[in-house]
């Protein structure tokens, strides 16, 4: 008799749980104007802010000063992916963690291939991709290619791109903002990046292929203009970073290769053994003597990573650390794209100058 | 005479120097028309250079750059972009093109596969020979190959996917851990799954061996649940319940034909079992959650005489994990009580705690508190303690040191020292939060 008392306290249980879950499904859909957009990583929700303006509210899961290999899928994630309208993601084998929260979402916009999935990557040249087919014995290694995309203020167009696609396809009837905004997000990073002088000339897309290309500086440094070498005409992040390009460093994470590529700084070494292993005895007496021998002076260090290991060879070593954020808001006064890089490109060039 | 010498003499000098004074004025006067001419000129020669710079300056106000520069200017951008393409034309080499036709190599249409190894290490002072409905695969034996785990994962089509653990357990025979599709997108916020599957009763009975936060599972899952957890085929629903008084509500229902043996009958006709979950998940702040959840189950635990079973679960998890340093520190604190009851043999209970706490990127270090009656005879019990240490290399290779302590009700003791080594070869990663 008790049992079935039971039986039908589960049934009544059942019941009710089910009916909230319907009545539930259509909870907070209504009355929504503003696009939600979730982004994987901070860098992207900058971007994505840019360019939707006051027309999208944007959140993001991983924090700036996080590292986004490692990012617990926790269910309230999944609840804010529920009513997103578009998520942004790197959508290569960075944030093996995304899966599983739009699993948890049950939102089918935004599953991979819908309309409200971006992968920001799309279209992107990776650097670091497997030259044979990739195994564990090379670490955590990322079968696609490098996926730290961001670091790269040329990359951030693509990703720019992407993000503009993806937001046209949700909110169609708002294109023309989203396009404006994108036309003014590619223009500031080009007069950025090169000064204004060099993007009147050449126009930002010419320039960008010349860096890509590794072919710009030289250019600039063999030719002539009104008289003028044309490089006394670079402007922008290029112009500051001028001071470090040609200079080795030593990384912790192949975090910056993106960045080296553009600002022409050589990656000597990391302090990780391969990629996601923490560092062992072994390999740090071994880049403490590859530091001395090749006289490295900075070592450029994501500000999550543990701090010994760097502190420990920079006593050693007398190479400069520089614990940097990787991502927006990484740091307080981080607060956009363009903060990031010039914190940066700042950071390097004080500790190239205090490392004489 | 002198005086008219001298006269004249002065005269002549006086008109000499005349003659003189007038020569120069002339030459003055040349010099400086010369230097008037040479003024006009430069003048007009400037004026010309004048003009056209003005000329150029207002040109370019208007925005037409002289001839010659534009052309200077087209040149550079011209030389500049066939500079910028320079990668390009190297990409295209000399290379011998090959056509390759894609319909026989379909490989990357392949499920996920991986596997993973469970080595256990075990060394004890006693076997729990006494203790009735025992499922410990570790009794009596010194080196254990607790499980070999093939995890195959697939999408099978835009709306449902697949997953298959198959397990060869102590190199024993394959068999079929949890085998399961999937459709992760129902309406009603739904995710359905249809197979064989652990059932969300509590948090750690989903979980497979390996996984697990200790060697062993604890001792009150393993006696009320059954070594191997309360699995079985049937049906689940994972529902998202619309925000409530926590921060996520999930209600989990299930209901699979096929006890563990335990609490639950798998014989006879009368094996199905109701499980019900309902989680309540908190964010206390950035860094740390709660999770409270409440469970229950029902069946039959012998189906000739037609005695029912019922269990109770409650469970609570306080997470901490610095967002920044969460791979340097965290701290899991995480308890389970379970309370039973069958018809004809009265209640019994159990529960355990455990707490581990990340010391860097490498090592872990914890303790499990157990207590736990047995279901079928609340006399006898089991209370134990058990420290545990663990070092990750990598995120697909673990060993771990345990030791255990168990108080047993009829006066013995049972010491064990377990030494776990798991190693995961492919894809799979844990999904835990």
């Amino acid at each position: 008799m008790r049992y079935k008392s039971l039986k039908g306290f589960w049934l009544v249980s059942l019941y009710l749980l089910l009916l909230l879950s319907i009545i539930g499904s259509g909870y907070g859909q209504h009355h929504r104007t503003d696009i939600s957009v979730v982004a994987s990583l901070p860098c992207y929700a900058s971007i994505a802010k840019y360019i939707g303006g006051d027309l999208v509210i944007v959140d993001h899961i991983a924090a700036g000063n996080q590292d986004p290999h490692f990012v617990q899928p926790k269910p309230s994630y999944a609840r804010m992916l529920t009513r997103a309208d578009l998520f942004i993601t790197t959508g290569l084998d960075l944030e093996l963690w995304v899966p599983t929260i739009i699993d948890k979402a049950r939102n089918k916009k935004i599953f991979e291939g819908a309309v409200g999935y971006v992968s920001a990557a799309t279209d992107i040249s990776l650097v670091d991709k497997p030259l044979v087919n990739p195994d564990r014995s090379m670490g955590d290694v990322h079968v696609y290619g490098n996926p730290h995309i961001h670091t790269s203020p040329l990359n951030a167009k693509l990703i720019a791109e992407n993000i503009l696609i993806g937001l046209k396809k949700v909110s169609p009837e708002n294109s023309a903002i989203y396009d404006d905004n994108y036309k003014e997000f590619v223009n500031q990073i080009d007069r950025s990046m090169f000064g204004d002088e060099l993007v009147d000339m050449f126009g930002g897309e010419v320039l960008s292929k010349m860096v890509m290309s590794g072919t710009l500086i030289s250019f600039l440094q063999t030719k002539e203009y009104g008289g003028e070498k044309l490089i006394s005409k670079l402007g922008g992040w290029l112009s500051k970073g001028m001071p470090f390009r040609g200079k080795k460093v030593m990384c912790y994470h192949k975090n910056w290769n993106y960045f080296a590529r553009d600002f022409g700084l050589e990656i000597i070494d990391y302090i990780e053994p391969k990629p996601g292993i923490p560092p062992t005895a072994k390999h740090v007496k071994e880049v403490i003597e590859e530091i001395e021998k090749q006289d490295i002076r900075v070592m450029i260090v994501a500000n999550y990573f543990e701090r010994n290991s760097p502190k420990m060879i920079a006593e050693r070593t007398g190479i400069k650390d520089v614990f940097i954020p990787l991502d927006v808001a990484g740091e307080s006064d981080v607060n956009t794209y363009f903060d990031l890089i010039n914190c940066w490109i700042d950071r390097l060039n004080e500790a190239f100058k205090l490392s004489g | 005479m002198h005086l008219l010498f001298m006269v004249l003499f002065l005269f002549s000098f006086i008109l000499a120097q005349g003659e003189t004074v007038k020569q120069e004025a002339e030459s003055l006067e040349e010099e400086l028309l010369r230097i008037q001419v040479s003024l006009e000129e430069m003048e007009k020669k400037y004026q010309l250079r004048i003009d056209e710079l003005q000329e150029k300056i207002e040109k370019l106000e208007k925005g037409e750059i002289k001839g010659e520069e534009k052309d200077e200017l087209e040149a550079l951008l011209k030389e500049a972009e066939e500079v910028a393409s320079q990668e390009r034309e190297r990409s295209k080499g000399t290379e011998t093109k090959i056509f390759i036709g894609g319909q026989r190599q379909q490989q990357s249409l392949n499920p996920n596969i991986s596997l993973t190894g469970d080595l256990i290490g075990h060394f004890t002072s006693a076997i729990e020979e006494h203790i009735e409905n025992n499922h410990s695969d570790l009794e009596g034996r010194k080196f254990l190959l607790r499980e070999a785990e093939f995890h195959i994962i697939s999408n099978l089509d835009p709306y449902t996917r697949a997953k298959f653990f198959l397990g060869v357990p102590g190199l024993g025979s394959l068999h079929v851990g949890e085998a399961y599709m999937e459709w992760l997108n129902l309406p009603f916020n739904i995710a359905l799954k249809v197979g064989k599957y652990r059932t969300q009763f509590g948090v750690l009975n989903r979980w497979h061996e390996h996984g697990l936060p200790q060697v062993d599972r604890p001792k009150v899952l393993e006696k009320f649940l059954g070594g191997e957890g309360l699995a079985g085929i049937g049906t689940a629903a994972n529902i998202l319940l619309p925000k409530l008084w926590a921060h996520v509500n999930e209600l989990d229902v299930e209901v699979i034909y096929g006890g563990d043996g335990v609490s639950f009958t798998n014989e006879g006709s009368k094996q199905w079992v109701g499980i019900c979950h309902l989680k309540n998940y908190y964010d206390l702040t950035s860094n740390a959650y709660l999770e409270l959840g409440l469970s229950g189950a029902y069946g039959h635990y012998n189906t000739e005489a037609n005695l029912r079973s019922m269990l109770g679960g409650i469970d609570l998890t306080y997470k901490w994990g610095p967002a920044g340093r969460s791979k340097y520190r965290t701290l899991e604190f995480r308890n389970e009580f379970i309370f039973g009851n069958r018809e004809d043999n009265g209640n019994s209970y159990g529960w355990y705690s455990y707490i581990k706490n990340k010391l860097n990127a490498s090592w872990w270090i914890g303790i499990r508190f157990d207590y736990t009656q047995l279901p079928n005879s609340q006399d006898e019990q089991i209370m134990g303690i058990s420290p545990h240490l663990t070092f990750w290399q990598s995120e697909f290779v673990f060993i771990r040191l345990q030791y255990s302590y168990f108080d047993l009700s009829n006066g013995r003791n049972d010491y064990r020292v377990m030494l776990q080594s798991v190693w995961s070869m492919g894809p799979h990663k844990h999904e835990a939060y």
